[in-house]
């Protein structure tokens, strides 16, 4: 069983936290230490042309004619030499020397500002709780590289391309380097605190062949080795029996050369150990060779840019955390649910929100975490997103428990957007497994569409998929759709004002060749707008199409409309709203129509439509009662007929007998709640949500098992906004 | 009166030589770091005088070789120059420094004070009598220091 990647990628991100400010101390001073290393390299190209051909013999003898008494001599990383001694004239002290030509110069110091840098990089001057500090460091960095690894398999894989995240790419650029450099480090740590394996060098010694006194430049060691070699040579105190050069050699072996006959005395050959340790020290300083420091300068740069696109990506998904996070508790038509680590997806699913929640679909949008299937709500659409190899969001890794404890209902439908990315072998795998468990399990009718990179034409289709399988109306997503070419022109026949309202009438001007239905929506885009707004229409017998607008100040499309005369056109797109369709009535139905203000658009062209003694009542609520005079005339011809067999007007303006919304009037007359309700009648509501609400708060108050009946039934249909 | 007194301390001053004193330092064979050792002028009381030489020159760490460091660290005088690196186990270290020969045969002692991280500190380590027949004999260390030697030039 393989561990969720939550698990790595909170250790990471807690390894990143916890090391972040001695790692930023070390790589910063590393980087400068490394930049000097790399200069020192430099310096020693210049310098090793010098001692390539010279042996210690013959630098020997030309510092004795320059030095009365000699100490030592020593290279340092730079390639340069620094004699120390007592010079011809009487002045003590240290000498830079040039082996060539045996000039001497000022002695070469190390800069102020490197060996700040080196206690800042070995213990952040904290001494031993500082070297401690750093080995931990190290040791963290390690880790979290290895997790960082791990993570970058299991999201991204194997693949060695780009992934497209700066902070994956680099990260996977940099790994091998950063990690020999955290263990070099490491290693260091290990052999300052007795923890690396020392065993002792291999010590030769040798006796006396032979008593002779010899000067040190003819000592047939010095004579054999190379300067390039040495390291560091240190003078006997005094020339007599019993003293000794000491030889250091770059390969770390040290010779005990006799001070009088020049004869080895001893020589010690460091271990393997100490060898191992010695150069994967040269390797973490850079001192190994150019190579080496070049590699941990961008390393270092690189990492710390890597610190930055990993906050960077930390502060983003904490900066887009859902604002949605909990299961809203009010009904709605559909519901949508977000399974996302990022913002994009959130961005989506409210623009899907805002245009269903804008042409009366009530809306629930909530995070895949907070949601529990309402029973009254039969349509579900999942926008699941797919993190690398087919993962599920982090915080979702248990999903499939958590879909366990689930249960829609019986006719629920839905529709899962699994979006992903085309370049991973298994695309939209998340989304593709969370069908397939809604399928088998809550045994659902899911439509799965894989949408690659959230492109917009993917998107499109997932949308006209999604109208289409969960029987939506036909609404478009953005005015700039390319389905904005299927409009028709229209010219307005009538134009009737009523207080905040205006009543339209149109004619197509060329025949339609959709069947269009009262309860369908016009889209209209004004000509200087950009999206579109829908309005419900009645379609009466002489195929003019009637539309009440409802005039909101600074309402770009409702003003435009406003202003509209008789004889003017428009264009618009007739839009199916299957919903909201007045079907033909089942065993003598009776209907009853509640609305509001310009709610009353779609139900004129439904009264007209209905059959005599079809016994309807309608109830609606206007500010002033003359705002009703455009309907006059549809209305009493239907309550001549029968068609309509009563008629409740309720003006919060001119409120009589305490009636002053639509509510109220059920509420004075039980009768008429529980004929709208009964198992032979039908709602259909149209206007604002509020109104919506208000209605429906009431009869779950009054009735709440005939609603919930009307509402499992289909006969309960909503058409607000 | 203070004019007299200036005069005499610059004339003195002038007609005081000074003697060069090569010094060896031979460690033991110790495990760990690197030792740090002071190499100081002392009066006949012990206190300090003078800082002569200092191995390891990582100022970092002065201040575990405390009895100096409360000399030192007073006036933080600068020790450029007179600084060399630490001495490792086995190791040995060779260096020069001037006495005035007013200094000489007054009570006043070349003391080695050394110090190895989390390993010790020896604060008086050696002690050597600072006196006109200085020879090079040997003058072994209770600590990190196997011997030194110190010859007068």
């Amino acid at each position: 069983m393989s561990l969720p990647a939550i698990w790595f990628r909170r250790l990471h991100r807690w390894l990143a936290g916890t090391i972040s400010a001695g790692l930023l101390m070390a790589l910063v001073s590393g980087a400068a230490l490394s930049w000097n290393a790399t200069s020192c390299h430099v310096q020693e190209w210049v310098a090793e042309e010098d001692a390539l051909t010279l042996s210690v013999a013959e630098v020997v003898l030309d510092l004795e004619s320059s030095f009365i008494t000699l100490d030592e001599m020593e290279v340092n990383t730079c390639g340069q030499w620094t004699v120390t001694g007592q010079r011809q004239n009487g002045a003590y002290g240290n000498w830079g020397l040039r082996p060539s030509n045996c000039e001497l110069s000022h002695a070469p110091t190390t800069a102020n500002w490197v060996k700040w840098m080196t206690s800042l990089h070995r213990s952040l001057f904290m001494g031993t709780l500082g070297r401690l500090f750093v080995g931990l460091t190290a040791v963290l960095f390690l880790l979290l590289l290895v997790t960082g690894a791990w993570l970058t398999l299991k999201v991204h894989g194997f693949t060695g391309r780009s992934t497209g995240m700066w902070h994956v790419d680099l990260g996977s650029l940099v790994l091998v380097p950063c990690a020999i450099l955290a263990f070099t480090g490491v290693a260091m740590s290990a052999h300052r605190f007795g923890l690396w394996p020392d065993s002792p060098p291999l010590s030769l010694h040798a006796g006396m062949a032979e008593q002779r006194v010899l000067p040190a430049p003819q000592f047939e060691v010095f004579e054999n080795m190379p300067l390039a070699a040495l390291q560091n040579l240190k003078w006997p105190f005094a020339l007599e029996e019993g003293e000794w050069f000491e030889v250091r050699l770059k390969d770390g072996t040290q010779l005990e050369v006799d001070a009088l006959s020049g004869d080895i005395i001893s020589k010690q050959i460091p271990a393997m150990s100490q060898r191992s340790l010695d150069w994967l020290g040269a390797v973490h300083t850079g001192e190994a060779h150019w190579f080496w420091s070049i590699l941990w300068f961008l390393s270092s740069a690189c990492t710390l840019a890597l610190g930055w696109t990993g906050f960077n990506i930390w502060n983003t998904r904490r900066t887009t955390k859902p604002t949605h996070a909990e299961m809203p508790g009010a009904d709605a038509d559909l519901d949508i649910v977000v399974a996302s680590q990022g913002g994009t997806t959130w961005t989506i699913a409210k623009q899907w929100t805002k245009v269903f929640e804008g042409n009366g679909i009530r809306v629930n949008l909530c995070a895949m975490k907070a949601f529990r299937p309402n029973l009254a709500c039969r349509k579900v659409v999942f926008m699941a997103s797919t993190y690398g190899q087919g993962e599920a969001p982090e915080h979702l890794w248990s999903w499939k428990d958590l879909l366990s404890t689930w249960e829609f209902h019986p006719d629920a439908k839905a529709v899962v957007l699994a979006l992903g990315d085309k370049k991973y072998r298994q695309f939209a795998q998340f989304g593709h497994d969370l069908a397939q468990e809604l399928a088998g399990f809550q045994e659902l009718p899911v439509l799965l569409h894989k949408v690659h990179r959230r492109t917009g034409a993917d998107l499109l289709l997932g949308w006209q998929r999604t109208l289409e399988h969960l029987v939506l109306p036909d609404l478009a997503l953005n005015a700039a759709d390319e389905w904005r070419n299927q409009r028709e022109t229209f010219q307005v026949v009538e134009r009737i004002s009523a207080g905040q309202m205006v009543w339209l009438r149109f004619k197509p001007v060329a025949p339609m060749e959709k069947q269009v239905e009262s309860g369908d929506l016009m889209a209209v885009c004004p000509p200087e707008g950009n999206h579109e707004r829908m309005y419900s229409l009645s379609i009466f017998k002489d195929q003019s199409a009637g539309m009440c607008v409802r005039i909101k100040p600074g309402g770009e499309c409702s003003t435009w409309l406003g202003s509209l005369n008789v004889g003017n056109v428009l264009d618009a797109r007739i839009l199916k709203n299957l919903k909201f369709h007045l079907n033909t009535p089942k065993h003598g139905c009776r209907t009853t129509f509640i609305c509001n203000g310009s709610g009353i658009g779609p139900f004129l062209g439904m009264i007209e439509s209905l059959q005599d003694n079809s016994q309807a009542t309608l109830v609606w609520g206007v500010k002033e009662r003359n705002h009703t005079r455009f309907a006059e005339d549809i209305l009493s011809q239907a309550l001549n007929r029968g068609a309509l067999t009563r008629l409740e007007v309720v003006t919060s303006k001119e409120a009589t007998n305490n009636l002053k919304h639509v509510q109220d009037v059920f509420c004075s007359d039980a009768d008429l709640a529980s004929t709208a309700l009964s198992g032979q009648g039908r709602v259909m509501i149209c206007g604002s949500l509020a109104m919506a609400r208000d209605i429906e708060t009431m009869f779950q108050e009054s009735h709440n098992e005939a609603f919930q009946a009307a509402r499992s039934e289909g006969r309960w249909q909503s058409d607000c906004y | 009166m203070c004019g007299v007194w200036l005069f005499w301390v610059l004339v003195s001053g002038m007609f005081s030589s000074e003697t060069a004193v090569r010094c060896m330092i031979q460690m033991k064979n110790y495990e760990g770091e690197g030792a740090y050792i002071v190499t100081g002028l002392v009066d006949e009381r012990g206190e300090y005088i003078r800082t002569l030489h200092v191995c390891g020159d990582d100022d970092e760490w002065y201040y575990e070789l405390e009895d100096w460091w409360k000399f030192h660290g007073r006036s933080k005088s600068s020790v450029d120059g007179i600084t060399g690196p630490t001495l490792a186990g086995g190791e040995r270290a060779t260096f020069q420094f001037a006495i005035h020969e007013d200094e000489l045969d007054r009570g006043y002692g070349i003391r080695f004070e050394s110090g190895v991280e989390n390993e010790g500190y020896h604060p008086a380590e050696v002690v050597v009598p600072l006196t006109s027949d200085l020879n090079k004999s040997k003058v072994s260390g209770h600590g990190f220091i196997r011997y030194v030697r110190l010859l007068m030039e």
